[in-house]
């Protein structure tokens, strides 16, 4: 059993090695496989949860173990399943060359030792190194604008974890211990609340930073939306990477709990990130930065899911990590293959895509009936448990608003399936491989949504009445609201001169730090009322 | 006044004035520089957390009968913390030369202006 943690974190680093070094196809076919064969773990540890592997013969506090639990099992099959896709997907590329796959490979390994991993200093480590791999990534192809976007990503990312260490560094000052189970221990046996707000208000800053919070995600459009790195980076980044800071805030949260509460401030936050990120998403035309925006939106409704009252919130926003992260990449790859056959990264410059490519729209349908959602379709059955029996009317209100933010954000799409052709475009076949990893993907976003309480059943063993004929019955309600978000999109969003304002807004380095600041004081203000 | 030159609170300061430079200056070098001033600071905290006069560092045998030994733990994280930070350093000043080839300017701002030009 230890082996297969052993084996989830160095098997992918050692099979890119391997590729590095032999340089033979061979060896894609392998990394492939090796890469099925850690969703079927994945899947496997759903049925014995709360495993704990020691790393070393002696035990905690003083030893170090990974942990895999409901929680960080489901991010490890998140990151598996999308890993295998998007190999799938890109695997007769031509930027796959062993560099790369090397890189990528790594990537995973580092990123499954994060979920892993049971205490905040090795959680550190990886994420530096991992960070590091994304910048290089995300500067593969080395043109101009991706020297710039590269650079304020690993900037912007060490401050954060500068202020994360500091944050382990007073914590283990105050306790005395650094795994997660023994630091709740110690945290609870604390009588003065206060030593622990410094030490909190560094964690959550550099953590939220890392998820990409309001005021604090202007790094992540340049890096997620970025014009040189291969689309399934960007995949990678917004599918399972800005879900790191998610999955440490959760970890956070629980190690400072009771002591420490900020559901509150979580709820707050979560609402105003939502709602920024589906403004500028809207005022944007650029199909990776709508996509990057949005990644900033649902941020935000996994937060309100984390902030929420009652625990099925908090599976929900667990549920919405999983399924953002497979819709998003899917979306991510499709704008990829999109960009590539229209010459153009400009929405409205795409159209006729229904005439040109049948599996492809369907393909793109399915992925935004999955963000907007629609009943049967992952997003759909997510966002219903982060809203499950809400009284307060205006968090109701601000959830509804943020679904038809994103249904607005996404009309664009359907114009690009539904708007005629004006000129003809060379638009070639898509490969066969590429379409597998595409409709591997669509089936995950139309089961996890059709099937939802069993697998929510499955993973944390919540049963839930929420039948096909409840689903059913969400649906015309769906419709209507799109038809008004529709309607609101052409005679009032459309061509307003405030878009063209808030497309031109952007922070600047020194601006980005001084948000970070701000964060921070305010957080170690809030604590100290 | 004395007590509190003490290398939590010195640590503390020094972690601060590097934010300053983050948010103050403009030169992408020494925004570099003032990261790496964030990194000693934090080095000099974990060192000075549990650190007392009288502790005998844990090598060798027979720790048992001594009375008072020095955690050891800082130090193996500190020696982590620093090599990471030296290699975040070497990344962070590549990537720099590869951009000041690029856009031919050290201020993140004139960066930014030029960037904004090619969207």
């Amino acid at each position: 059993m230890t082996l297969l943690l052993y084996y989830l974190v160095l098997a992918p680093i050692t099979v890119g090695l391997t590729q590095y070094i032999f340089n033979r196809p061979f060896f894609k076919y392998m990394g492939l496989l090796f890469q099925f064969s850690f969703i079927v773990i994945a899947i496997y540890f759903f049925s014995i949860p709360n495993q704990l592997f020691p790393l070393v013969g002696t035990p905690l506090p003083t030893g170090m173990i990974l942990k895999v639990d409901a929680t960080s099992n489901l991010f490890l099959f998140l990151s598996s399943v999308l890993f295998f896709s998007l190999t799938l997907f890109s695997n007769q590329k031509k930027y796959m060359n062993k560099l790369f796959l090397f890189l990528f490979m790594s990537l995973q390994g580092l990123i499954n030792g994060v979920f892993l991993s049971y205490d905040l200093f090795n959680a550190y480590v990886l994420i530096e190194v991992a960070t590091i791999t994304v910048s290089i990534l995300i500067m593969y192809k080395k043109d101009k604008q991706s020297m710039y976007d590269g650079m304020i990503y690993l900037t912007i990312n060490m401050i954060a974890m500068a202020f994360f260490l500091f944050g382990i560094a007073v914590l283990y000052k105050t306790t005395g211990v650094l795994d997660f189970g023994s630091l709740r221990s110690a945290i609870q046996n604390i009588e003065d609340t206060k030593r622990l707000n410094l030490s909190f208000a560094l964690l959550f800053t550099g953590v939220s930073i890392k998820a990409a919070v309001l005021p604090l995600f202007s790094w992540l459009p340049k890096a997620h939306g970025t014009a040189s790195a291969p689309s399934i980076v960007s995949a990678v980044l917004s599918g399972v990477f800005v879900k790191i800071g998610i999955y440490l805030l959760i970890r956070i949260q629980w190690m400072y709990m009771p002591m420490i509460d900020i559901q509150p401030l979580v709820l707050a936050i979560g609402y105003l990130t939502a709602i920024a990120g589906f403004i500028f998403a809207i005022s944007h035309s650029d199909i990776k930065l709508i996509l990057a925006y949005h990644t900033v939106s649902q941020i935000g409704l996994i937060l309100i899911g984390i902030g929420g009252s009652m625990e099925i919130h908090h599976f929900g926003a667990l549920y919405h990590v999983l399924s953002h992260g497979i819709f998003k990449s899917l979306l991510f790859i499709i704008a990829g293959v999109l960009i590539y056959r229209y010459g153009t990264r400009k929405i409205t410059d795409m159209k006729g895509l229904w005439q040109l490519s049948k599996p492809l729209s369907i393909l793109l349908v399915i992925a935004v009936f999955s963000i907007t959602g629609a009943p049967f379709f992952s997003g759909g059955f997510s966002k219903y448990l982060i809203g499950y029996r809400l009284d307060d009317p205006l968090q109701k209100g601000l959830l509804m608003l943020i679904n038809w933010g994103t249904m607005i954000s996404f009309i664009k799409f359907f114009y690009v399936i539904i708007k005629p052709l004006e000129h003809s475009v060379d638009f070639f076949s898509v490969r066969k491989s590429e379409f597998t990893g595409m409709w591997l993907l669509a089936a995950f976003c139309i089961g996890l949504g059709t099937f939802g309480p069993l697998v929510l059943d499955h993973i944390f063993h919540v049963q839930l009445d929420y039948s096909f004929v409840d689903q059913l019955t969400k649906l015309p309600a769906y419709l209507i609201n799109y038809l008004g978000c529709y309607l609101v999109y052409v005679y009032i969003i459309k061509d307003n001169f405030l878009l063209k304002y808030i497309r031109r807004l952007e922070l600047s380095f020194n601006s980005i730090n001084l948000a970070i600041v701000t964060f921070f004081i305010f957080s170690l203000v809030y604590l100290n009322q | 006044m004395k007590d509190l030159i003490n290398g939590e609170t010195v640590s503390i300061c020094l972690f601060f004035i590097g934010v300053y430079g983050l948010c103050a200056r403009r030169n992408i070098l020494k925004t570099i520089i003032s990261m790496s001033i964030m990194q000693a600071a934090i080095v000099l905290y974990f060192l000075s957390s549990n650190y007392e006069s009288t502790a005998v560092p844990p090598i060798g045998k027979n720790l048992a009968s001594l009375e008072r030994v020095a955690d050891p733990l800082p130090q193996a994280l500190t020696i982590t913390a620093v090599v990471i930070g030296v290699s975040v350093t070497a990344v962070c000043l590549t990537m720099f030369v590869s951009m000041f080839h690029k856009y031919g300017t050290t201020n993140w701002n004139k960066v930014k202006k030029k960037r904004s030009e090619i969207d």
